[in-house]
């Protein structure tokens, strides 16, 4: 490698050693205790009842 | 070697690797699905067979990327850089079979085009725990691609080292994409914490592994501290008796690596050329000098010492330096002289007057 590809290199290592770890925390901290239930910041909010037809 | 296509050069070596690679991939999806069909309640063969290959490929990549600093920091892991290339194309194969059926499993079943439902089926990038990671996988998926179909020396000349080498070095987003691909999917409901110890101890070990040899190598970087130049410009590089006869000593002058060869009968002629290599800009310090010829410890590259050119009909150059013997010491001019240029080698038995 040339010298500045080795430069590259090590700043690039340098911050996957703290990304990397940084970010597979955050998405475990992320992860509701039940997986088949989203946490309630995560549901979808409920579509609006459909308008009710007037009556005959 | 010239820059139009010439077939790959199949031999024994070759294909006891790739038969190795195969054997291994099918060993470890065996012993996966086999597992998980004990361990799992109601596994289905396709979702065993997608997590088999997403970790074997995953697990494949691992090996990919340690091979580059192993080989920097121990010299007995250097045969493992020579068909590197075959275990990327590997990792690619199988992401890419993880991926095809993901694909139909989770995306080819209903109304919409399956890439138009992986693209729009999730889009909820506000969202960690329900963020749409398959886009990642995708995209690493598209780098391992490209870093595949360019693994040829056809690429690496079209291209140009450098070109082809930035290319390539994508290969650290594609990491940085599939470990946030596996954390924020598959982690997201498989809680036990082995796996997430799994997948911070790969990420930690890699990261390492790349921090040691970048040490290693930030230390050779460092210039020897030597007198002034003399008039003529030329640095001291070290002694002659410092390198061994076929061999070379590296040295770090004017900002690059050069490595100071001694070579002809009894290591009586002393050459300095560029530490890259032209092919895949290896070591060439730390390969030695057989038939006559400079041979780069990576793939076998080799250059003639008193002029940095390949011989025929191989076409390669690199750059030379004027060298002189002074008082059992090396001298370097640092300014590289043009790649294969003819460069008449410094006696190492009789100093210069």
């Amino acid at each position: 490698m040339t010298r500045p590809q080795r430069r590259l290199h090590r700043v690039a290592w340098a911050v996957l050693a703290i990304a990397l770890p940084a970010g597979v925390l955050a998405a475990l901290a992320a992860r509701p205790a039940d997986p088949l239930r989203p946490a309630a910041a995560d549901q979808r909010p409920a579509d609006p009842a459909p308008p009710q037809e007037p009556r005959p | 070697m010239s820059a139009r296509y010439v077939a790959v050069g199949w031999n024994r070596q070759k294909r006891l690797y790739d038969a190795w690679i195969v054997g291994s991939i099918a060993a470890y999806l065996a012993v996966f699905i086999a597992g998980g069909a004990l361990l799992l309640r109601e596994p289905t063969l396709e979702t065993l067979l997608i997590r088999g290959l997403g970790a074997a490929g995953f697990v494949l990549l691992h090996v990919v990327l340690a091979i580059g600093p192993l080989a920097r920091l121990n010299p007995r892991f250097a045969p493992l850089l020579y068909n590197r290339r075959h275990l990327g194309v590997a990792t690619f194969l199988v992401a890419l079979a993880h991926a095809a059926l993901s694909l139909v499993q989770f995306h080819a079943l209903g109304d919409a085009n399956p890439i138009a439902s992986l693209l729009t089926a999730n889009q909820r990038i506000d969202s960690l725990a329900q963020f749409p990671f398959e886009w990642l996988g995708a995209g690493a998926l598209v780098i391992l691609f490209l870093m595949a179909a360019t693994s040829h020396d056809f690429w690496l000349a079209t291209l140009s080292p450098r070109a082809w080498k930035a290319l390539h070095m994508l290969v650290y987003a594609a990491y940085a994409m599939l470990v946030m691909h596996v954390a924020l999917g598959a982690l997201q409901s498989e809680t036990h914490p082995v796996y997430a110890a799994l997948l911070l101890a790969g990420a930690a070990g890699l990261a390492a592994l790349h921090l040691l040899a970048a040490r290693r190598e930030a230390r050779a970087d460092r210039p020897p501290s030597s007198p002034a130049p003399d008039a003529d410009g030329y640095l001291d590089a070290c002694a002659v008796a410092d390198i061994l006869p076929d061999r070379a000593k590296v040295v770090c002058l004017g900002g690059e690596r050069i490595a100071v060869f001694r070579h002809g009968e009894g290591g009586a002629k002393v050459s300095a050329v560029t530490n890259l290599c032209a092919h895949q800009q290896g070591p060439l310090g730390e390969g030695r000098v057989i038939d006559g010829c400079i041979t780069c410890p990576w793939h076998g590259h080799q250059y003639l010492p008193e002029s940095g050119q390949s011989p025929p009909p191989f076409t390669e150059r690199i750059a030379t330096y004027n060298v002189r013997v002074r008082a059992g010491r090396v001298l370097v001019d640092p300014r590289p002289n043009a790649p294969g240029t003819p460069v008449p080698p410094a006696s190492a038995e009789h100093a210069a007057p």
